[in-house]
C-alpha cells in the first residue's frame, strides 16, 4: 500500500540570503533537534555537512570497491577467454602474457567505477524523483539559482508548525514556507 | 597572520616568527660522512677501478637526479605561478643547490670513462656492434661526450645559481619585478632544461649499452628522478619539523596533502612511463631493443625486476590513495622513505645489469653513496645557513601560508 | 633579523603583490559593477530562452547538409565496401585512422580542462570546461564511426570487438593493441558522458528553475531528475564528482596511448618507437586545446558569456598550446635522433622518407604548424590578440592532422619491401567521411550551445563566492601586515609560541 500512497510529510523552509546565514541557522537548528534537516543550494556550500551533522559519503569506498572489482574482473575475463576457455597460439607469445592484458584490465577498472560513481551516487540523491513536495512551493525556484533554503520535516500538519517558522523567522529566513505532500 | 581571535589561526604559526636556519649539527655529520665516503671510494678507485666505478655511477645518478629534480620543481612552480609551493620553494631551491658539486663529482666518471662506457675501447666491443659503429661515432665518441656534459652541466649551474641568487634577492626587496623575472626566465629555460636532462640521461645511463636506444630513456629517467624529489622533499620537511627557522613550522595540513598527492601522481607517472618502454619493447620483440630487457627482467634480475614493480609502483601507489595517511607527516615520510629507497633500486636495476649477469653488491656501493649523498647535503645545507627557511619576501607568501583546499 | 625586518619586506612584497595580481575569472560586466548569483544566472543562462536566431539557423542547415553528405559516404562505403577509400594494400590503414586519432585527440582537451586542472585546482577551467567536456563527448562520437566503418561489415563487428565469442567460439585476441583499443574508446566514451552529465544536473535544475513556460520546464525538469541541491546530495556529489575527475586523468592518459599502442607495438619502422605513448598524450592535448580556441572565440562573443571566458584564460590555452607543442617537438626531435643514432637502415629510411620522400611537403606542413606556430604564444600580442590566437589554432589543428597522416600514411606506403611502394590518394568517400564527420561535430556543438548551459554555472557561483572570500582574507593578512611594519609589533596571538620555540 505505501508504495503506492507513499505518506505525505511537511516541510517547513526558510530561505536565506547568503550560505554563510544558511549555515549559521543550520547549526542552530541542529542543536534544537526540530526534525530532519536539510540544506538546498545553487552550490555545495562549505561546512553544512558539519553543521546539519551529514555523515561522510560513502561514495569513495563504493569507488574503490568498483575500481579493484573491475580490474580484477577484466583481467580473469582474458585469462579465462585466452588460457583456459579456447587457448589459442597468437604471434607465439605465452598464452598468459600478462603485459598485454594490462590496458584491458586497466580500462575495465576504470569503466567499472565510473559507472558505479555515477548511478551509485544518482541512487545516493535518491533521484530519479519528479516530484517532491518542496516543489511545491513556487518561491524555492531559488534554490538552485541565488538562495540558500533550509528544511524541516515533519509529520505534523502545517497548521502545527507555526512555531516553527517563526524560529525559521527568527533566525532571519526572509522568506517561510509551509508546504505537503508524499514522498517515497 | 592576522591579529584575530579565532582560534585556528593562533594556532598556525606566522612568517613573523620566522628566524634564520642556523646550520646545525646535521651538516657536520653529513661533511663528515661524505669526506670519509669519498676517501674510500677513491680507495677503491685505486684498488677495484671497474667496481667503483659502478658503484660510483649508480650513487652519482641517483643523488643528481634529486638535485635536479628540485630544480625542475623550482622551475614548474615558478613557470605556473603556483602559489601554495611558495613556502616549499626555498626548500626545492636548497635541494638544488649543490649542483656545482656534482659537476666536480663527475669529474671522476669523465676521467675513468673507460671503465664504464663499452664504446670508447671499440675492440671490447662484439661483432655486431662493431659493425653498427661507424654509423653511430657521430654520437658516441668521448670528446662529444665530454663536451656535452660541459655544456649540461654549464646549464644546470648557470639556471640554479640565476633563480637562487633572484630568490634571495627578494628576500630583502620583495619586489614584483624579481617575481617576473623567475617567472618568465623559469618558463623559458624548461624546454632547454628538458632537452639536456633527458639527453644526459642518454649520454652517461642509456649508451652503457651501446646498442640500445629507446627514445623514451630520458623521460623515463626523469620520471624516477622528480619522483624521488618530490619524496625527498616530503621526508626533508618531516625531519626539519623541529628545526628553527625550517619552511616546515609553517606547513599547513594541505600542504603536506598537496605534497603526498604529488608523489601519488609521479608514482603512477613513473609506473606508466616504465610499462610503456617495457611493454612496447617486450611486444615487439626486436633483435636490438630486446636483450637490454631480458638481461633486466629474466634470470638472475626477475627478482629484482618484480620488487620494483611492487616496491615502486604497487605499495606507494595504493598506500598514498588514503587521504588521511597523506595527511600526516610522520606517515608520508615513512612512504617517501619507501620509494627513495626503491628509486635506489631502480637506478641500480638501469646501470648493474649492463655489467653483471646477476644483482652483485660491492663496498663502495656504500662509501660512493655516503660520499656523494654526504658532500651534496652538507652543501646544500650549508648554502641554506644564514637564510631564511621560505621566501619572506614573495608577494604570494600570506597566499601559500593560508592555502587550503576547497 | 628582527621581526620588524620581516614585517616591514612582507609589506614591500604585498605592494607588489596588488601589482601582480591579474584580473580576477570572473570580469566585471559594464552595468553590474558586482556579480552576484542572480545576475550570474541571468547573464550565463539567458540565451537560451531568446528566440532561435536566423544565423543559428543558417549554420545549422550547412552543416546538417555536411551530415547528409556523411550519411551518404557510410551507405557507400557499407555497400560497395572499403575499396572505396583510398586505402590499398601497402597503405592498409589511410584516411580513416588518420582522422580516428585526430577526432580522439581533440576529444583529450575536454578531458584534461575538466578533470587534470580540477585536480590541480586550476581555477580558471570553471569557465570552459562544460563547453570543453561536450566537445570530448562528440568529438569521441566522430572518431568512433571511422574504425566500425573499417571493419566493413559493422553489424558483424560485436563479436571481433567485444568479448562475446564467434560462431568457431573462439573470442576475441585479447592480445592486440585493437581490443585495447575498442576498450579504452567505449570505457572514455561512456565516462566522459557520465561526467559531463553529472556535471550538467545542478545546471539543467537551474535552466529548470528559471524556466519561463510549462514545456520548456517539463523538458528540463525531466533532464534534471529532480535535483533539489540538497545538501544530503551535494555531500555525495562533491566527492563524486572529484573521483570521476581522478579516475578520468589516468584514463585520458591511457585512452591515447593505447591508441599510440595501435601503431608503437608493430615493428614498421616509424610506428615502433617508445616515446609514442608520452608525445601522443601531448599530441592531443596540444590539438584539442586548438579546436577549444577554434570554437569558443566566436562562441563567447556570439552567446555573450566574454565576461567568464576572459583573455586570461585564453592567455593560459595559448600557454598549454605553447608547452604541448614544444613536446610534441621534443617527441618529433627525440624520432629523428633516434633514426640516426639507431644505425637501423629501415629506421633511418622511415625518417629520411619523411624528410625527403614524395610526400615531405606534409611533413614540412606540419612542421611548420606544430612546431613554428606555438612560438607566437610567447608573446603577449600573440596571446591577447584573439584573431592571431585563432589562425594559429586553427593552424595547430591542421598540423596535427598533418602529423597523423605523416606518421600513418608516409611510413607505411614506403616500408621494407622497395616493390610494394606505392602512393597514397584519397578519394571522394574518404574526403566525404572527413568533411561529414566535421560538420557532424558542429551541429552537435550548436544543438548544445543552443539548449544547455554551455558554462558550469553553478561551479561558477561557487567561484565567485571562493573568490570574495579571498579578496577578503589577503585583505585582512595585508592589514596585519602593515600594521606590524609600522608598529613593529607582532600580533600578540602569536608570541607565544614563538619564544617557546626559540627559547
Amino acid at each position: 500500500m505505501s508504495s503506492i500512497h507513499p505518506p505525505e510529510k511537511t516541510f517547513v523552509l526558510g530561505e536565506f540570503a547568503t550560505p554563510e546565514q544558511l549555515v549559521d541557522a543550520g547549526a542552530k537548528l541542529h542543536a534544537l533537534a526540530l526534525g530532519k534537516l536539510d540544506a538546498y543550494s545553487p552550490f555545495p556550500v562549505h561546512g553544512i555537512e558539519a553543521a546539519l551533522g551529514i555523515p561522510k559519503s560513502i561514495v569513495p569506498k563504493m569507488a574503490l570497491t568498483a575500481g579493484l572489482t573491475g580490474a580484477i574482473g577484466g583481467y580473469s575475463l582474458i585469462y579465462w577467454c585466452n588460457v583456459i576457455d579456447y587457448p589459442i597460439n597468437i604471434g607465439g607469445r605465452p598464452l598468459h602474457s600478462w603485459p598485454t592484458h594490462i590496458p584491458i584490465t586497466f580500462e575495465c577498472g576504470i569503466l567499472l567505477t565510473a559507472l558505479t560513481l555515477f548511478f551509485g551516487s544518482i541512487a545516493l540523491f535518491r533521484l530519479p524523483r519528479p516530484y517532491h513536495p518542496v516543489f511545491e512551493a513556487e518561491s524555492f525556484r531559488s534554490a538552485s539559482i541565488d538562495a540558500f533554503w533550509v528544511s524541516i520535516e515533519s509529520d505534523k500538519q502545517p497548521g502545527e508548525l507555526g512555531d516553527v517558522a517563526q524560529k525559521l523567522r527568527d533566525l532571519g529566513a526572509r522568506k517561510v514556507e509551509i508546504v505537503r505532500g508524499p514522498i517515497s | 597572520m592576522s591579529a584575530n581571535h579565532d582560534t585556528h589561526a593562533a594556532a598556525t604559526p606566522s612568517v613573523h616568527e620566522l628566524a634564520v636556519l642556523k646550520s646545525g649539527s646535521a651538516m657536520k655529520i653529513a661533511a663528515a660522512l661524505g669526506l670519509l665516503g669519498m676517501i674510500a671510494t677513491g680507495a677503491g678507485i685505486a684498488s677495484a677501478p671497474h667496481e667503483t666505478m659502478i658503484s660510483y655511477l649508480w650513487a652519482f645518478a641517483f643523488w643528481v637526479g634529486i638535485s635536479l629534480g628540485g630544480l625542475f620543481l623550482v622551475m614548474i612552480f615558478n613557470a605556473a605561478g603556483a602559489r601554495w609551493t611558495i613556502v616549499l620553494r626555498r626548500a626545492m631551491e636548497t635541494m638544488a643547490a649543490p649542483l656545482p658539486l656534482f659537476a666536480l663529482l663527475f669529474i671522476p666518471i669523465l676521467v675513468n670513462a673507460k671503465q664504464l662506457y663499452s664504446w670508447m675501447t671499440p675492440s671490447s666491443l662484439s661483432p655486431e656492434l662493431t659493425k653498427l659503429m661507424p654509423a653511430k661515432q657521430f654520437w658516441l665518441n668521448t670528446n662529444g661526450f665530454t663536451i656535452r656534459a660541459v655544456v649540461y652541466f654549464i646549464m644546470f649551474i648557470a639556471v640554479q645559481q640565476l633563480l637562487y641568487s633572484w630568490s634571495l634577492k627578494q628576500d630583502s626587496e620583495g619586489s614584483a619585478a624579481l617575481t617576473r623575472k623567475q617567472r618568465s626566465f623559469s618558463a623559458g629555460i624548461l624546454p632547454f632544461m628538458a632537452i639536456a636532462f633527458s639527453v644526459a640521461a642518454v649520454d652517461w645511463l642509456m649508451t652503457l649499452e651501446p646498442g640500445f636506444s629507446s627514445t623514451i630513456f630520458g623521460v623515463y629517467y626523469f620520471a624516477g628522478s622528480f619522483l624521488g624529489a618530490v619524496s625527498f622533499l616530503a621526508l626533508a620537511s618531516a625531519l626539519a619539523r623541529g628545526t628553527s627557522g625550517a619552511h616546515a613550522a609553517l606547513m599547513q595540513k594541505d600542504h603536506w596533502h598537496n605534497l603526498g598527492k604529488l608523489m601519488l601522481a609521479f608514482t603512477a607517472f613513473w609506473a606508466y612511463i616504465a610499462f610503456s618502454q617495457f611493454l612496447l619493447i617486450w611486444i615487439a620483440n626486436l633483435p636490438d631493443e630486446i636483450p637490454w630487457f631480458i638481461s633486466r627482467t629474466t634470470g638472475p634480475w626477475k627478482p629484482i625486476f618484480w620488487m620494483l614493480v611492487v616496491g615502486h609502483f604497487f605499495i606507494p601507489f595504493f598506500t598514498l590513495l588514503s587521504r588521511d595517511l597523506k595527511m600526516v607527516p610522520g606517515k608520508l615520510a615513512l612512504v617517501a622513505a619507501w620509494i627513495l629507497v626503491s628509486g635506489m633500486l631502480d637506478t641500480y636495476w638501469l646501470i648493474v645489469p649492463a655489467f653483471h649477469d646477476a644483482p652483485s653488491f660491492h663496498w663502495t656501493m656504500i662509501t660512493a653513496f655516503l660520499g656523494i649523498g654526504g658532500l651534496a647535503i652538507s652543501l646544500a645545507l650549508f648554502r641554506a645557513s644564514g637564510r631564511y627557511g621560505v621566501p619572506v619576501g614573495d608577494p604570494y607568501l600570506d597566499d601559500s601560508l593560508r592555502y587550503s583546499q576547497p | 633579523m628582527s621581526t620588524v625586518a620581516i614585517a616591514e619586506v612582507r609589506a614591500k612584497a604585498l605592494k607588489a603583490r596588488a601589482e601582480l595580481e591579474p584580473t580576477p575569472w570572473i570580469a566585471p560586466v559594464k552595468d553590474q559593477p558586482k556579480h552576484d548569483d542572480s545576475n550570474i544566472n541571468k547573464s550565463l543562462l539567458s540565451y537560451i530562452w531568446k528566440d532561435t536566431d536566423q544565423g543559428w539557423l543558417k549554420m545549422l542547415g550547412l552543416t546538417s547538409a555536411g551530415v547528409g553528405l556523411l550519411t551518404f559516404a557510410i551507405i557507400v562505403t557499407v555497400v560497395k565496401g572499403i575499396g572505396m577509400w583510398g586505402n590499398n594494400k601497402t597503405v592498409g590503414w589511410g584516411w580513416g585512422i588518420t582522422n580516428f586519432v585526430w577526432w580522439i585527440g581533440i576529444g583529450h582537451a575536454g578531458t584534461l580542462i575538466s578533470a587534470i586542472l580540477l585536480l590541480f585546482q586550476q581555477k580558471w577551467r570553471t569557465s570552459i570546461n562544460r563547453f570543453a567536456e561536450a566537445m570530448t563527448l562528440f568529438a569521441v562520437v566522430c572518431a568512433g564511426l571511422y574504425p566500425i566503418l573499417h571493419t566493413g561489415r559493422p553489424w558483424l563487428a560485436i563479436y571481433w570487438l567485444f568479448p562475446y565469442p564467434n560462431t568457431m567460439w573462439i573470442w576475441p585476441n585479447f592480445k592486440s593493441p585493437l581490443m585495447w583499443d575498442v576498450f579504452a574508446v567505449s570505457t572514455y566514451l561512456t565516462t566522459s558522458l557520465l561526467f559531463w552529465y553529472l556535471g550538467l544536473i545542478p545546471d539543467v535544475a537551474s535552466l529548470r528553475d528559471a524556466s519561463v513556460g510549462t514545456l520548456r520546464r517539463k523538458i528540463y525538469g525531466v533532464l534534471a531528475l529532480g535535483w533539489t541541491g540538497s545538501a544530503r546530495a551535494w555531500n555525495h556529489y562533491k566527492i563524486a564528482y572529484l573521483l570521476l575527475a581522478g579516475i578520468a586523468t589516468p584514463l585520458v592518459l591511457s585512452v591515447h596511448t593505447i591508441v599510440s599502442f595501435d601503431f608503437a607495438v608493430a615493428v614498421i619502422p616509424g610506428w615502433h618507437t617508445t616515446i609514442f605513448p608520452p608525445y601522443f598524450v601531448a599530441g592531443a592535448v596540444f590539438s584539442g586545446f586548438a579546436m577549444v580556441c577554434t570554437l569558443m572565440l566566436p562562441a563567447r562573443k556570439i552567446l555573450g558569456i566574454e565576461h567568464v571566458i576572459t583573455p586570461r584564460h585564453i592567455e593560459l590555452m595559448c600557454k598549454v598550446m605553447l608547452l604541448t607543442g614544444m613536446i610534441v617537438t621534443y617527441g618529433y626531435v627525440m624520432e629523428h635522433f633516434a633514426s640516426f643514432y639507431s644505425a637501423n637502415p629501415y629506421e633511418y629510411f622511415a625518417f629520411y622518407n619523411r624528410r625527403a620522400g614524395p610526400m615531405n611537403h606534409i611533413f614540412f606542413l606540419m612542421v611548420f604548424c606544430n612546431c613554428i606556430t606555438p612560438h607566437l604564444f610567447w608573446t603577449k600580442w600573440g596571446r591577447t590578440n584573439l584573431w592571431a590566437v585563432w589562425v594559429a589554432s586553427i593552424f595547430i589543428n591542421i598540423g596535427m592532422w598533418c602529423e597523423r597522416f605523416v606518421i600513418f600514411v608516409i611510413s607505411l606506403h614506403r616500408d621494407f619491401l622497395p616493390s610494394s611502394w606505392v602512393a597514397f590518394h584519397p578519394t571522394w568517400v574518404d574526403i566525404s567521411l572527413y568533411v561529414g564527420t566535421i560538420c557532424l561535430f558542429l551541429t552537435l556543438m550548436l544543438l548544445f550551445v543552443r539548449f544547455l548551459p554551455a558554462v558550469a554555472v553553478s561551479e561558477i557561483k561557487e567561484l565567485r563566492l571562493e573568490m570574495e572570500h579571498a579578496e577578503h582574507a589577503a585583505h585582512e593578512a595585508e592589514t596585519a601586515t602593515m600594521a606590524a611594519a609600522s608598529g613593529g609589533v607582532p600580533p600578540a596571538a602569536h608570541a607565544a609560541p614563538i619564544s617557546g620555540k626559540e627559547g
